[in-house]
């Protein structure tokens, strides 16, 4: 739907006939609350995205020659983000981590909490509730900085590790392991929230009936609750997938992508290609290739929950 | 008559933006007074650009009723400053009139129509004229032979070591390499017998920027026989040559044999301050491949005072690779203060630069940050030398000083330098296949075949 | 495994995962109160609110903290009216494309809108809208709207239509209705979108760290990583109370919201367009 519905031009041409007219006008003053959204939309949403996809084919600089001259270089950005190794290996480190944080991590956990959450007391539950979300709500940099006091050299892990002799510079040696942690630490909250809401759900007399039946725990949970909040489940990968995908601030606080490039993901990359060495159109067509990344996981995400409605 | 409704209300909401934006730029000019905005870095460890500028802006202020000077600092490292500048550059409203500026982006910045020639101004100050070596006025010349910064600061670089360490490792001193291997004998000779030392130190890694590749590889580079990045003669990028592969080779003899710093030391972006402020006094490092302001940090003004200095440390110049003439060698490189081509009130802006590069303001930061001055009073005054029995030494180091090949894609050249440096640090490839790589990436970076040749 | 045996284990995972939740936090808490602070979450028996002090300047937390509350106020705002809006046709009317709008919306909220910030900054510099604290709002506003007209609409939806029909009957409009019959009723509809759009952008660095240019107009969200990076490893004690200070507000409006946080994560049944 765009700015078009507002203004049918169908509409406007056929001024003769009284009773359409009158009915188009009663649908376009009910359409006029929708209208400060949609120019924002159409600005501020869809003015980026186009603009992405022009600035991709440019060799747009931030400064030489090429900041005052910039020109059409087709496909050239691709060409060479293809043949990138440095690009390759971020777009496998993106993998790594979106799997390991979301799709492992998170998503798992929040199930676990969710379902270790049935049935307790108000008080664990809002004990519980309150420490994970209080990890959620935190700022990206906060948590990277608890979370290099964590885990660096002199850190409160190493001190307790020191004890027997396992202590490194976590951050140096494992940098993957250490975002992938802070980014599960900071991102369960969200799974375990929509879990919690759908396991309210589940109707209680059908898993009694079923251990009545004799099905074990295990059982139960994989033939009965998993089945019935599999649209939760979905809804929930979907949505922390490509939350984790566009991940920045946390990685970039905490190791910078480093060492070297040990863990330095797509935003990453594209961020030190734009605007440490100044290549604003290279780092534009890693944008769109992210933005088409993101936009086929959304409309995979759209079929399942279509197919399954 | 809707559809017209649409449009402008779209129309009021964009020109609602435009006109909330515009606001930042259009305050420069209000009720008739100049406000010259002025864009420099600072950090905890380095407050030193922030003093004379505060100083500077006071002296302006005073003699220049009307005009108003406006300091907005970078907090952080050279490659953080490099990119807010960028960013603030692009535009005419967001681009801050007067800038310090690193030496080796001026002509990035000249071909992008970002700086304003001062010739015209530089003809009426007497200082320009009497004061700065004709070597010092190079620094910020364009392509087209215009000068495009005034200098603040010089430097070169050498070798700095704590002599209580070589005292530990049985290694005489004053200490006079003569050859890379005497280097490397000296730091396995600490490995050795001081463990708890680290031998040598190297900047070698990305965070690093270019301090890595002007500290680390072109200290290197530029001291191998015919060894540089840029061929003059040809007027063409040195893609491969030995020197390239023996420099990479020496990288890599540091961290394989462990002679280096940790990893994770390599790769913090403020291992300069570690090496400072840290590790040299405390005895924790042998030999430091630095520059000559290391050691402004010991002085009672600076972020780590330590009086013994001038006893604990010893300084000697980085010797060239098998002892080739001269000797010796030195980078040279130094910031400037450069003037916006959007400054709005220019003769105002170079006043203002005039009175910061002054001779009262240059001694101020050349104490304070132990960069060399650009300036002849300064360098004659007892100030700049006192409590600092190194500075003949490094001043000297101008006799074999390199410039770097400072064009318009040099920083993407040193970036990859930066990359093929990283791989040593790690051990992710051979010096040679990262020779290789350099080669192959040079051709893209600097825009064709026909603008590489290999050298000897 | 009997009833009490699950019971049990249940309690001493939830044990396990709080305590495991609570130990990153655990350094800043202490850290933030000792003098002395290093890397380490060892606590001695001297506090003080020395750092504390240490931080509370102007440039370093008031001025962000500030920006920040102008920043994300105005944002969330912004967002929620707009959406508030949106929602009440899309809630209230029969619309011939109200399920393709729906689901492009959906698709929207999908779209990893900060992987975008390179061309967006060269966007808002070629329309000269870099710097720009008033358009920067708008673009944050534009990206949570998808997600918060969603959930307007998911809430108004449960406002009975009957309430309203009272108040048409009364001759109100709908300018009215809305606001005087559903407004008061989605109260907690609007408060959980209004906190949880403040929230995200309280925390946001990424987005003003590109598109704002003097630090008299970052968010404290960027001030606090450049404390981070340049006095992380000095500072250790002030960086942890300006985490503190500047955490504490996005924690105590969540608990005031707490109550009803959960009820709109139910994604079944939000999908029917």
């Amino acid at each position: 739907m765009t700015v078009s519905t507002v203004t049918p031009p169908r509409l406007a041409g056929s001024p003769g006939r009284g009773e359409p007219r009158r009915r188009a006008r009663t649908t376009l003053r009910r359409l006029l609350p929708l209208v400060p959204a949609l120019i924002l939309l159409v600005v501020f949403m869809a003015g980026p995205i186009l603009w992405s996809v022009y600035i991709a084919f440019t060799n747009e600089t931030l400064t030489g020659s090429a900041s005052v001259n910039s020109r059409f270089v087709g496909v050239d950005n691709f060409v060479k983000m293809f043949g990138d190794e440095d690009f390759r290996n971020s777009l496998l480190l993106t993998f790594v981590f979106v799997v390991g944080s979301a799709v492992v991590g998170q998503n798992t956990l929040g199930l676990i909490i969710a379902l270790l959450q049935r049935g307790r007391g108000r008080v664990v539950r809002s004990v519980v509730n309150g420490v994970v979300i209080a990890a959620w709500v935190v700022p990206e940099v906060v948590a990277a900085a608890c979370w290099f006091s964590f885990l660096s050299e002199e850190g409160t892990l190493n001190e307790v590790l020191g004890a027997i002799g396992l202590s490194q510079d976590w951050l140096f040696t494992a940098p993957m392991i250490a975002i992938i942690l802070a980014n599960v630490w900071r991102g369960t909250a969200f799974s375990m929230l929509v879990y919690s809401a759908a396991l309210s759900d589940v109707p209680g007399e059908l898993l009694e009936a079923a251990a009545v039946d004799g099905a074990t725990t295990w059982r139960r949970l994989v033939h009965v609750t998993l089945p019935l909040i599999r649209r939760s489940i979905l809804s929930n990968l979907m949505l922390i997938t490509l939350q984790t995908l566009a991940s920045f601030g946390l990685i970039y606080a905490l190791t910078g992508g480093g060492p070297g490039t040990a863990s330095q993901t797509t935003p990453l990359y594209m961020y030190e290609q734009a605007f440490r060495y100044f290549e604003i159109g290279y780092g534009s067509a890693m944008a769109l290739v992210m933005l088409v990344i993101g936009a086929v996981f959304s409309l995979v995400y759209l079929r399942l929950i279509k197919v399954d409605g | 008559m809707r559809r017209a409704m649409v449009a402008s209300m779209l129309a009021v909401a964009i020109a609602a933006t435009a006109g909330a934006c515009g606001g930042g730029a259009s305050q420069k000019s209000t009720n008739g007074s100049k406000e010259i905005e002025v864009l420099y870095k600072t950090s905890p460890t380095w407050p030193y650009m922030d003093r004379v500028l505060k100083q500077a802006k006071t002296q302006y202020e005073a003699a220049h009723k009307g005009v108003t000077i406006k300091l907005t600092a970078v907090q952080g490292e050279n490659e953080v400053y490099y990119t807010k500048l960028a960013l603030l550059n692009r535009s005419a409203d967001s681009a801050p009139d007067v800038y310090l500026h690193d030496t080796f982006q001026v002509n990035a910045d000249v071909a992008a129509g970002k700086l304003a020639p001062l010739d015209d101004y530089l003809k009426s100050w007497a200082d320009w004229g009497s004061q700065y070596p004709d070597s010092v006025k190079q620094a910020a010349k364009g392509p087209d032979g215009k000068i495009y910064g005034v200098p603040i600061s010089t430097d070169t670089r050498g070798l700095w070591y704590n002599k209580d360490v070589f005292a530990k490792a049985g290694i005489q001193v004053p200490w006079q390499p003569k050859t890379w291997a005497d280097v490397l004998t000296a730091a396995r000779a600490i490995k050795q017998k001081v463990p708890d030392a680290i031998p040598f130190n190297i900047y070698s890694t990305k965070p690093l920027g270019e301090t890595a590749t002007m500290q680390g590889f072109e200290m290197l580079l530029y001291g191998t026989p015919g060894g540089t990045l840029y061929d003059d003669t040809q007027k063409k990028w040195v893609a491969s040559s030995k020197g390239i592969t023996d420099s990479l080779s020496f990288i890599n003899t540091i961290y394989r044999e462990n002679l280096g710093p940790k990893q994770a030391d390599a790769f913090n972006p403020k291992l300069g301050d570690k090496v400072s402020g840290e590790w040299l006094p405390s005895g924790k490092l042998g030999i430091d491949l630095d520059g000559a302001w290391t050691s402004s940090a010991w002085k009672p003004t600076g972020t780590k005072p330590w009086p013994q200095w001038t006893e604990k440390i010893g300084w000697t110049p980085m010797p060239t690779q098998n002892g080739e003439a001269p000797g010796a060698v030195s980078m040279s490189g130094g910031w400037v203060m450069a003037m916006s081509s959007y400054a709005k009130d220019k003769k105002d802006s170079f006043d203002f630069i005039s009175v910061v590069t002054n001779k009262e303001n240059t001694l101020t930061y050349s104490v304070g940050s132990g960069d060399l001055a650009p300036r002849k009073d300064v360098a004659a005054d007892p100030q700049y030398t006192a409590g600092n029995p190194a500075v003949k030494f490094w001043t000297d180091l101008a006799s074999v000083t390199h410039y770097r090949p400072a064009y318009e894609v040099y920083p993407k050249v040193s970036a990859e330098v930066q990359k093929a440096m990283e791989a040593m640090t790690t051990g992710a490839k051979t010096p040679d296949a990262a020779a290789k790589e350099y080669a192959d990436a040079l051709v893209g970076v600097v825009g064709g075949p026909d603008k590489v040749t290999s050298g000897s | 495994m009997t009833r009490v045996a699950a019971r049990w284990a249940a309690l001493v995972s939830l044990t396990v995962v709080t305590l495991a939740f609570v130990g990153p936090f655990l350094w800043v808490v202490l850290a933030s109160l000792q003098p002395e602070a290093n890397l380490t979450a060892k606590p001695t028996f001297r506090f003080s609110l020395e750092n504390y002090a240490a931080v509370l300047n102007w440039e370093t937390v008031f001025r962000p903290v500030i920006n920040s509350i102008i920043i994300s106020g105005t944002t969330a705002v912004l967002t929620v009216v707009v959406a508030g809006l949106a929602a009440y046709p899309l809630s209230r009317y029969k619309l011939r494309f109200k399920r393709h709008f729906m689901l492009t919306l959906l698709f929207t909220t999908g779209l990893p809108v900060t992987a975008i910030m390179v061309p967006v900054y060269s966007m808002f510099f070629r329309f000269n809208l870099y710097g720009s604290v008033p358009a920067m709002v708008l673009f944050l506003a534009a990206s949570a709207l998808p997600f918060a007209i969603w959930m307007m609409k998911n809430f108004m939806d449960g406002v009975p239509v009957s309430l309203e029909e009272a108040a048409w009957v009364d001759g109100a409009g709908w300018v009215r209705s809305l606001l005087r019959v559903v407004a008061p009723l989605m109260a907690p509809g609007v408060a959980v979108v209004t906190i949880f759009v403040f929230v995200g952008q309280w925390g946001n660095f990424f987005v003003p760290f590109v598109l704002l240019d003097t630090p008299e107009k970052q968010p404290a969200a960027v001030t606090i990583y450049t404390f981070f990076s340049q006095y992380g490893q000095v500072a250790y004690g002030q960086l942890a109370a300006f985490s503190i200070i500047y955490t504490a507000p996005a924690v105590v409006l969540y608990v005031a919201v707490n109550k009803y946080l959960a009820g709109s994560f139910s994604f079944a049944g939000s999908v029917k367009g």
